[in-house]
């Protein structure tokens, strides 16, 4: 073992050694330079191939140490990065949107996969109050705690008094977010079940759902007392009013559940008839939900979500087959996936504020588990296996988080709090991105939930 | 569209063999790409494009890992000496004759260049590029069979293997031609004679290496599907990407690293390998659909009076090469795997085989284009190429078939009377 | 086993089983759990799919694919056995082999059996 270990690393290394030397090849040669071309656009393809099996290697070898393969994905990501090596370039940024799109559409479908609707009913009082305490929680915990610091939080003695109040609403809604992106990426590749990983899957997509109308509202709100135009807030509002708020959310919201189902459908159709080509199926259909969901407005997520619910509920016979493809899809679009969130991380940022972000990630783990306990008693789920251990599935912070920091730090752009936030949220999210999916992995272990370790919980069959 | 072409229901429609041949060409995608791209609705942007572009490289990648896992050793080693012979003397024909007259329109009619190739290429670069969508020929043989007599499978047995050894030879091409063409078009500005040789050198070398890292970790990835699956992805993005880097020809470069990885990873690449090829229909389909959005219905009069001069040399030199190559040694017995042309009615629609043009061709126009999206006129020019030189063998065919049923009924005729 | 020639109506009916095991890991598969419950007559055709050969008609990029041995793929099995066994074979592959790893499988009712007995 030790020497397959010592020869992925080698590979690891010399293939990243290859971009760097073929890039340094390619950026002295005059010929190369003739061609007036982005080179954005095209070092995007070298720089896709080497997160994908670059990150595949770190997978491989963090595996073999016990650690879940994302961290691996993560780091890999982060020393490609622009902090590091540098070979994966900001420019190259929105040519990999693209495959980023394909993954957040594939994580929902699967993250939906996860839902029955069976175990809903049984467990609906532990999901509901679990979410509901652990937003409650760590929303009012937060807040509370950070506007004791208001120079934490950047805030400015020449602001106006609402601001200081406005900036820990704010940093405590984006701190409410967990990634399922995440928590679907750990229990997929550890084959987690139990009552744990079904509870943390169901709260954690329910809630961000429910946050995006929450977070609408707090920036809406929190503009207001500013007096800033809430422009910019959430997803398809159009900052003219509560009534076109309302009407433009139950646009998106409505929009993508007919969008989902009908996807849905298509899928079940698909599968049925199409089965030899399921991977091109699938990736496909997420292309489409991707696209669909962009020129419409509608929330990826949530058409993806819907799909994969219904699947799994409604066309189960089909579903297995459906699924078992996704999860074969899975690993190469986590490995893109996670290795972009990590050249994403901002190293500066997390170096520039390092103490109050750690001191952030401590109360927001705090509050977190605090939340969750309470909501498992109330559900009278105490006894259940993996019920100590749920707090570690809310911990991962990815996309949903940034989204909503990146909006607060453009709607405010006038405040110095808003740079502020922006940077103790990169920094709190870097954290959580490599640290959340090991203490996860840690936790579903010790809650027994990873298949082959003890007896496991409902059963996809 | 490439889902419901290769899906069970699909099939019915190879009974056809007009409708077989137009579908494996690809041609009716290509027209609905052009349809739903900035040349008809505008459904797809050439900004969707040019985000999709290093899904284009993979799949340009894709193309090449393809075509370079046909070269195990074991099978070169034994095709034919006539199998051999037929690629090079296409190879050689091909490129001159089309890359000869595509210079000539492009230095008589230098306005009709497209214009980024004013700005940084040349006619030269262009010949470079049609001469190697010249090289090789459509490898489908379905729709020209009328019969199952052993000359015609083996015939049609030459012609796809001829084909597939053709493909090769034509990214060969491309990769080279087009890289000194860039140089000897820029001399003065390149700085030195080795620079464009060292690009060469640098390119193929990553390519050997991605494929050996590649079966590295292709054997690590053993049996389990989803790791070969990251592998593989993560190979062809890798390989079209760095060629990319350079500027080198992405499916020369992940033709190599497919070479490489077949004669080196075992077992596990085998297993694999189905699933690749069992893809193939598919992802042409899909590039077909790319391709359309890509094209430019904006032409000048002289590329498509060149378009017209290509199809006519098709028309004149292949046909030719083909019997030259196919017949060279006579007899379908020992010799050097030669076919007995004399076995075959002389209006059989196998010998206009070669006529048609090679879906490797829309391949190499498209990658000239992500790279210089100017360059859309060249592949206007490759797809009207592709679709006239259809025409011939497909009449053939019809003809053909209607003289079997002629025949057919005049010998039912004949017995029951 | 008693020779399944011997077997009349309402008694362990012979059946044939055949099989279509689409690569070779299928095949090891089969022919284990065949030994494994006793059947241990069989024969292995070498057999292409209409798939497979519709493919080889039409490459695209690929010409010289169908000739590369791995490519020409599937064997089937045919095996003169009891329906007991051919249930046991059909239960193994339902309960052990995923959805994607199974072969076709089928019997045919046999009237008549002339053969080495067994």
């Amino acid at each position: 073992m030790r020497r397959t270990l010592i020869t992925q690393f080698l590979a690891l290394l010399m293939i990243t050694a290859l971009v760097l030397v073929v890039r340094a090849v390619a950026d002295q040669s005059a010929a190369v330079a003739l061609l007036e071309t982005d080179p954005g656009l095209l070092n995007a393809a070298s720089s896709l191939g080497l997160l994908l099996i670059g990150a595949w290697f770190a997978g491989q070898i963090c595996s073999a140490i016990s650690i879940p393969r994302i961290t691996g994905y993560i780091v890999f990501g982060l020393i490609a990065g622009p902090d590091i090596l540098n070979i994966v370039r900001k420019d190259q940024f929105v040519y990999l949107r693209t495959v980023n799109d394909l993954a957040i559409a594939l994580i929902a479908l699967t993250a939906g996969g996860e839902i029955r609707i069976s175990f809903l009913k049984l467990q609906a009082r532990a999901v509901a109050f679990v979410m509901f305490f652990q937003m409650t929680l760590v929303g009012v915990g937060v807040a509370i705690v950070m506007s004791f610091f208001p120079g934490s939080l950047g805030v400015l003695e020449s602001d106006p008094s609402s601001a200081r109040v406005a900036a820990a609403i704010l940093l405590a809604t984006v701190c409410t977010a967990s990634s399922p992106a995440v928590l679907v990426a750990v229990i997929s590749e550890s084959r987690a079940t139990g009552f744990m990983s079904q509870v943390a899957i169901a709260a954690t997509v329910v809630k961000d759902l429910l946050l995006v109308i929450v977070f609408t509202v707090v920036i809406a709100t929190t503009s207001s007392w500013l007096g800033v135009s809430g422009a910019d807030a959430g997803h398809g509002a159009h900052g003219g009013g509560g009534g076109s708020l309302v009407w433009s959310l139950s646009k998106t919201l409505g929009g993508s559940l007919v969008a989902g189902v009908l996807f849905g459908i298509g899928l079940a159709w698909c599968t049925r008839r199409l089965r030899r080509h399921l991977p091109i199926v699938v990736v496909l259909s997420c292309f489409g939900m991707a696209l669909v969901s962009q020129t419409l407005h509608f929330e990826a997520l949530l058409v993806a979500l819907i799909a994969g619910v219904l699947m799994e509920n409604v066309w189960g016979e089909e579903s297995e087959h459906l699924f078992k493809t996704i999860e074969e899809l899975s690993l190469p679009v986590f490995c893109v996936f996670f290795a972009v969130a990590g050249t994403k991380i901002d190293l500066q940022a997390l170096a520039s504020l390092w103490d109050e972000t750690v001191a952030l990630v401590l109360i927001r783990a705090g509050f977190t588990w605090v939340g969750c306990w309470l909501g498992i008693r109330a559900a009278g789920a105490r006894h259940e296996r993996g019920a100590r251990w749920m707090w570690t599935a809310f911990l991962p912070q990815a996309g949903v988080a940034l989204v909503f920091v990146s909006i607060i730090e453009r709607t405010f752009t006038e405040f110095e709090f808003a740079a502020t936030l922006y940077s103790l949220v990169l920094g709190m999210i870097a954290i959580e991105e490599l640290l959340g999916p090991v203490l996860l992995r840690f936790g579903l272990q010790r809650a027994g939930e990873i298949q082959g370790q003890g007896p496991a919980g409902t059963d996809r069959a | 569209m490439g889902l419901i072409a290769a899906s069970g229901s699909a099939r019915r429609f190879r009974r056809s063999r007009v409708l077989t041949a137009l579908l494996s060409a690809g041609w009716p995608a290509v027209a609905v790409g052009v349809l739903i791209g900035p040349a008809g609705v505008g459904a797809v942007t050439p900004e969707l494009i040019s985000n999709l572009t290093p899904v284009v490289f993979a799949g340009l990648g894709w193309i090449g890992l393809m075509i370079g896992m046909q070269l195990h050793l074991s099978v070169l080693d034994s095709l034919p000496r006539v199998v051999w012979r037929l690629g090079v003397l296409d190879l050689v024909v091909s490129a001159s004759v089309f890359g000869a007259l595509t210079f000539l329109a492009f230095t008589v009619w230098p306005d009709s260049l497209p214009g980024g190739l004013r700005s940084g290429m040349s006619a030269l670069i262009a010949a470079s590029i049609i001469s190697a969508c010249g090289v090789g020929w459509s490898m489908e043989t379905r729709s020209l069979r009328h019969s199952d007599s052993p000359e015609s499978a083996r015939l049609a047995l030459f012609v796809r293997a001829a084909g597939g050894l053709a493909a090769a030879f034509a990214l060969a091409w491309l990769g080279v031609a087009s890289k000194i063409a860039v140089r000897l078009h820029s001399e003065a500005e390149i700085g030195g004679a080795g620079s464009g040789l060292l690009l060469i050198v640098v390119a193929m070398v990553a390519s050997v290496a991605v494929g050996l890292l590649g079966g590295v970790a292709l054997r690590r990835a053993g049996k389990s599907r989803a790791d070969l699956l990251a592998v593989f992805l993560g190979v062809v993005a890798l390989s079209a990407g760095l060629a990319a880097d350079l500027r080198f020809s992405p499916l020369l470069a992940s033709m190599i690293v497919g070479a490489v990885l077949v004669n080196l990873a075992g077992e596990p690449l085998r297993s694999f390998q189905r699933f690749i090829m069992e893809a193939e229909h598919v992802v042409a389909v899909v590039f077909s659909l790319i391709a359309g959005a890509m094209l430019t219905t904006r032409i000048e009069l002289a590329a498509v009076i060149l378009a017209i001069g290509l199809v006519a040399a098709r028309l004149i030199t292949k046909p030719v090469i083909f019997r030259i190559g196919a017949g060279a040694a006579g007899g379908s017995e020992g010799g050097d795997g030669g076919v007995d042309v004399s076995a075959l009615p002389s209006n059989s629609p196998l010998f206009a085989a070669p006529i048609r043009q090679s879906p490797v061709a829309l391949a190499i126009a498209v990658s000239a284009v992500i790279v210089t999206p100017e360059a859309a006129p060249l592949l206007t020019i490759v797809v009207i190429v592709g679709v006239l030189s259809e025409a011939l063998p497909l009449v053939m065919t019809v003809r053909r078939g209607a003289e079997l049923k002629t025949g057919e009924a005049d010998a039912g005729e004949a017995s029951s009377s | 086993m008693a020779d399944i020639r011997d077997a009349g109506p309402g008694e362990d009916a012979p059946v044939l089983l055949i099989l279509v095991a689409s690569s070779s890991s299928m095949l090891d598969d089969i022919i284990t759990a065949m030994l494994d419950l006793g059947i241990s007559g069989a024969t292995v055709i070498e057999s292409k799919g209409l798939g497979a050969i519709l493919r080889d008609e039409m490459p695209i990029f690929a010409g010289l694919a169908s000739m590369i041995p791995e490519n020409t793929g599937s064997r089937v099995v045919l095996s003169a056995t009891s329906q007991t066994m051919a249930d046991g074979l059909f239960q193994f592959i339902e309960e052990e082999l995923a959805p994607s790893e199974r072969p076709i499988a089928l019997t045919a009712p046999v009237s008549r059996f002339l053969g080495p007995s067994r």
